[in-house]
């Protein structure tokens, strides 16, 4: 069976229902709607509205869930709890995300988020991390194109703070 | 100016707590980053985890705090660096670098704070909510302050935000009615470990009470490790008047899997209460692991099937005893 998903620029996408499943906010949305997987009817007759996600990210989205649609569902480790951990991205997610630049992961972040898909979601906010990770403060304006408004004078005091246990 | 600062603030400190190594890098971008990150670090629960804090009573009205913190995530903690400058010099013992056994290179800071002071209030805030290993020691008889207030109460506040603990240590300290307060404590922190010291040669009441309080405590550990202290010759008195058999197998009903009762001073159980122990454990079908000490060389302990694990070894005039079932809880300490 197949659901509907219409994106904020009225783009309609047709997806696998196990596709639909993996995002918890379509997954509530069609429990609130009685779309179920045995009532092809209710299926035909509903779409379900995503005003937070465009057409461009819906289609990249997609392309994850399609990718990742028979992964076993992972068990929530005791640092998961606590709310930090490294994730470890595969390959595939790793070439899937290397050509899309910083503003365009952002989006993506955003729409993984709104539509709680949490494999995707710790993809991106990994992949991010690990672009800045090990990185000095220079090299990470340079990456984001950022103009440095620090003087060398609070550069200085910045530094003499994080070395707080020296003074 | 970037797009960084557009990302809903959940998404960002998403972001930052992955990068807790690189907090001071980020802090010198620019000013609306430096800004962007302060405010992820003045939330408690963004903050990584502490290595280690020690609280310890001093004699009078006070108590030393040690916090140990991972020396690559330092710059996360600059609002503790703040507080521990604004304190009188004679409050601040040291702060210092220096290489741990686990590999982790360090930063410590010890300081002293009076009993009733706002700064251990405003302490609470600027630690994380996650610690690996807390310890509450004490040398001295339990005495309320001024205030009518007691250590424990004191300790209490400190940690009034943590949130996770992985190893609690509550070092000798008498079960009194102040270990109420140690309770509603335990009961707001998820630990994973509590090391339990008590000395029972103070009074004919001491182990109905110390019975009552591990009862108690063994409604959200996993693991206990208590040890039975006495320092007075009627380390037995009040033993007769507890049901230790009863007691482990109730302590065994809650989320506690594995229990270390260290009986050198005391004489708890006979080598037929082992065996009953053992037996009903067994019976029940769940995850365990029991260890102790017996005064006595132990009788066999038959069970059908291969679902006990048994290790004795002798210990001076003493035995150990340590078992569990097949296969053991996953963090349980064996014995080897």
């Amino acid at each position: 069976p197949n659901v509907k998903l219409v994106t904020s620029d009225n783009e309609e996408f047709v997806v696998d229902f196990r596709i639909a499943k993996m995002s918890v906010t379509v997954s509530r949305l069609m429990e609130a709607m009685n779309m179920s997987e045995t009532d092809d009817a209710s299926l035909l007759s509903n779409s379900i509205p995503l005003p937070n996600v465009t057409k461009a990210v819906m289609a990249r989205v997609i392309e994850w869930c399609e990718k990742h649609k028979n992964d076993e569902p992972k068990e929530e480790k005791e640092n998961d709890k606590r709310g930090r951990t490294t994730h470890v991205v595969s390959d595939w997610d790793k070439e899937f995300l290397k050509n899309d630049e910083f503003g365009r992961l952002c989006q993506l972040m955003g729409a993984a988020n709104y539509l709680e898909i949490k494999g995707l979601f710790n993809d991106i906010s990994q992949t991010i991390a690990n672009m800045i990770h090990g990185k000095k403060s220079d090299e990470i304006a340079e990456m984001f194109n950022i103009h440095c408004d620090l003087t060398e004078a609070e550069k200085k005091e910045i530094r003499k703070k994080t070395a707080w246990c020296e003074d | 100016e970037c797009l960084l600062s557009h990302l809903p603030s959940e998404l960002r400190f998403k972001i930052f707590d992955l990068l807790t190594e690189s907090i001071g890098e980020l802090r010198m971008v620019s000013k609306s980053w430096r800004q962007l990150v302060d405010n992820w670090a003045a939330v408690p629960v963004n903050l990584p985890e502490l290595l280690q804090i020690d609280m310890i009573e001093n004699e009078g009205s006070s108590m030393n705090v040690i916090i140990d913190i991972r020396k690559t995530e330092k710059a996360c903690f600059g609002k503790l660096r703040s507080f521990v400058k604004q304190l009188p010099r004679e409050s601040k013992n040291q702060m210092e670098e220096s290489e741990t056994t686990n590999f982790h290179q360090i930063y410590r800071v010890s300081i002293d704070l009076s009993f009733g002071s706002a700064s251990i209030d405003r302490l609470s805030f600027l630690i994380s909510t996650k610690c690996k290993k807390v310890t509450i020691a004490k040398y001295h008889k339990d005495k309320a302050s001024d205030d009518g207030r007691h250590y424990i109460n004191y300790v209490s506040d400190l940690m009034k935000n943590l949130k996770y603990i992985d190893e609690l240590t509550y070092w000798r300290h008498d079960v009194n009615e102040e270990s109420a307060n140690l309770l509603r404590l335990i009961r707001q922190i998820s630990i994973q470990n509590v090391t339990f010291s008590v000395d029972v040669s103070c009074t004919s009441f001491t182990l109905p009470m110390t019975r009552d309080f591990l009862l108690k405590i063994r409604e959200n550990i996993e693991m206990l490790n208590c040890t039975f202290h006495a320092t007075a010759t009627n380390s037995n008195e009040g033993s007769d008047n507890v049901d230790w058999v009863e007691t482990v197998l109730t302590m065994f009903q809650g989320s506690i899997q594995s229990i270390k009762m260290e009986t050198h001073y005391v004489c708890l159980f006979t080598p037929n209460d082992v065996c009953q122990i053992a037996k009903a454990l067994v019976a029940r079908g769940e995850p365990f692991h029991f260890k102790t000490f017996l005064h006595e060389k132990p009788q066999p302990i038959i069970v059908k099937g291969n679902i006990l694990r048994k290790k004795i070894a002798k210990f001076s005039n003493q035995w150990i005893i340590d078992l569990s079932s097949r296969p053991p809880p996953p963090r349980a300490p064996l014995m080897c």
